[in-house]
């Protein structure tokens, strides 16, 4: 999945936490999985669980994902809200398709330790930025200093 | 004294004192080993009054408990020989007292050392015994190639939705049946296109009747067109059409499209075509020999019982 389309989840969750809407799906993709997983280890999000595109399936029924019904799956995220106000406040990209941040482990071991990378900021308590590896593999800013990793800095997510 | 202990079912009434442990601390070493990234830094100093390495719960054995607080006298003393009885009678009592104490806490220590011990070697065995009947019926159900899924009897988790492929590909089976259903589908759009094709050539085929082919047909639609109406005859129609529709109360419209709905139903029920003339099916019927089939079947039904024809036709 492309940086465009992880723009539009971002700004989706979002415009969804200041509307305060509980239940909201987003596609069902990879990308969009390990997002959803690493918002939801932080504490930004409630629940993760699959769905049509009318609504999220109940426990009981193990619908399998196939070629034939892949169109009308969705992924189905229950977002936060703490006194009233969403606890996942910010949810943005850091790298745009225009401009991309590919950081070595040593920029990723400055960012994590409070020092601003190039135009990036850096990381604040209770901040989650996700890290893409050159496999593919989605991982914490966190992780990815202890180690000793270099990627591209995907998104940052705070309240 | 006897009356309330009757009262009470010979039980002891009031608050009875709480049952203490014996041994204060455990008696065995705690084995425990230290969690990987936890507790300080290297470089970070820690807070005063605590320590960077584990602590572990206190511990004492009886080995050492016993030699603390059972400790011998300085001197052995016999209770037969005449030095002991040379003392005189209360700290005779006092030493005897003390020796039973000391006697009996020995015994407790060691009691309760050995129920402790017990313990721990009858769970061990527990464990063991368990751990051989599993392996045990591991084997039986490899024999019996009976595999229970772990993952079947829960929720499927997000993070398992990640390991595999996300989407689950089609088996062979389901592969072919896709295949079939595509080539109808295609064979079905087909024939529909060619049935089409047959219905317009066969309407151009009657409507080639029309077509001026000779001259002297030629000549009649020329005097046909160019032919002057009567405009008596014309406004004596007008009148009468305007007159069946004031009177019946239905439009003129209405009355047309009824008409051509009837002929559409008749000529479905006929399978006849608009000019009276036969269908596309009817003509595909006839050429694969359908009708042929049919008309001598009935013929075979008429032969043999002519009777239900006959009170048919007279219903």
């Amino acid at each position: 999945m492309s940086l465009v389309k992880l723009g539009y989840i971002c700004s989706h969750l979002q415009n969804c936490a200041t509307r305060r809407i509980p239940l909201t799906s987003i596609p069902y993709t990879r990308q969009s999985i390990n997002v959803a997983l690493h918002l939801y280890k932080e504490g930004f999000i409630s629940a993760i669980s699959k769905g049509s595109v009318v609504r999220p399936d109940l426990p009981s029924e193990n619908i399998e994902v196939t070629f034939d019904n892949i169109a009308t799956r969705k992924l189905w995220v229950t977002l936060k809200y703490r006194d009233n106000q969403p606890v996942l406040g910010k949810f943005r990209l850091v790298s745009t398709p225009s401009q991309k941040f590919f950081l070595s482990d040593v920029e990723i071991k400055a960012l994590s330790s409070g020092l601003s990378v190039r135009k990036i900021k850096p990381q604040q308590p209770g901040e989650l930025i996700l890290v893409q590896l050159e496999d593919k593999k989605i991982i914490d800013l966190q992780e990815a200093a202890k180690n000793n990793v270099g990627g591209l800095v995907l998104c940052r997510a705070r309240t | 004294m006897v009356n309330k202990l009757v009262k009470y079912g010979f039980k002891p009434s009031g608050v009875l004192p709480e049952a203490r442990k014996i041994f204060k601390h455990s008696i065995i070493h705690p084995k425990r080993q230290e969690i990987p990234d936890t507790g300080y830094a290297k470089d970070v100093p820690h807070p005063k009054n605590s320590t960077r390495n584990l602590i572990l719960p206190k511990y004492t054995p009886v080995k050492k408990l016993i030699a603390n607080t059972i400790k011998n006298p300085k001197k052995k003393i016999d209770f037969n020989s005449k030095q002991f009885r040379s003392f005189p009678k209360v700290q005779q009592v006092k030493l005897k007292k003390a020796k039973t104490r000391r006697d009996y806490l020995l015994e407790a220590y060691t009691n309760e050392e050995q129920k402790i011990l017990q313990k721990i070697e009858a769970e061990k065995q527990k464990e063991v015994l368990l751990q051989q009947k599993r392996k045990e019926q591991r084997k039986l159900d490899m024999k019996n190639q009976v595999f229970v899924k772990k993952n079947s009897l829960t929720l499927p988790t997000i993070s398992s939705f990640l390991k595999g492929p996300l989407v689950r590909r089609r088996t062979e089976d389901e592969k072919k049946i896709l295949m079939m259903k595509k080539k109808a589908n295609y064979n079905n759009s087909l024939l529909i296109k060619k049935e089409n094709q047959a219905e317009r050539l066969l309407e151009l085929y009657y409507k080639s009747k029309d077509f001026v082919i000779t001259e002297e047909k030629l000549k009649e639609k020329i005097e046909k067109a160019f032919e002057i109406p009567a405009q008596r005859n014309q406004r004596f129609n007008l009148e009468q059409q305007l007159d069946v529709t004031l009177n019946s109360g239905v439009s003129m419209f209405i009355d047309q499209n009824y008409k051509n709905v009837s002929n559409n139903a008749v000529d479905k029920l006929l399978g006849t075509h608009k000019n009276a003339f036969p269908d596309a099916d009817q003509i595909i019927d006839e050429y694969n020999g359908v009708s042929k089939n049919l008309y001598q079947k009935a013929q075979k039904n008429l032969k043999k019982n002519p009777s239900t024809v006959d009170a048919k036709l007279s219903v």
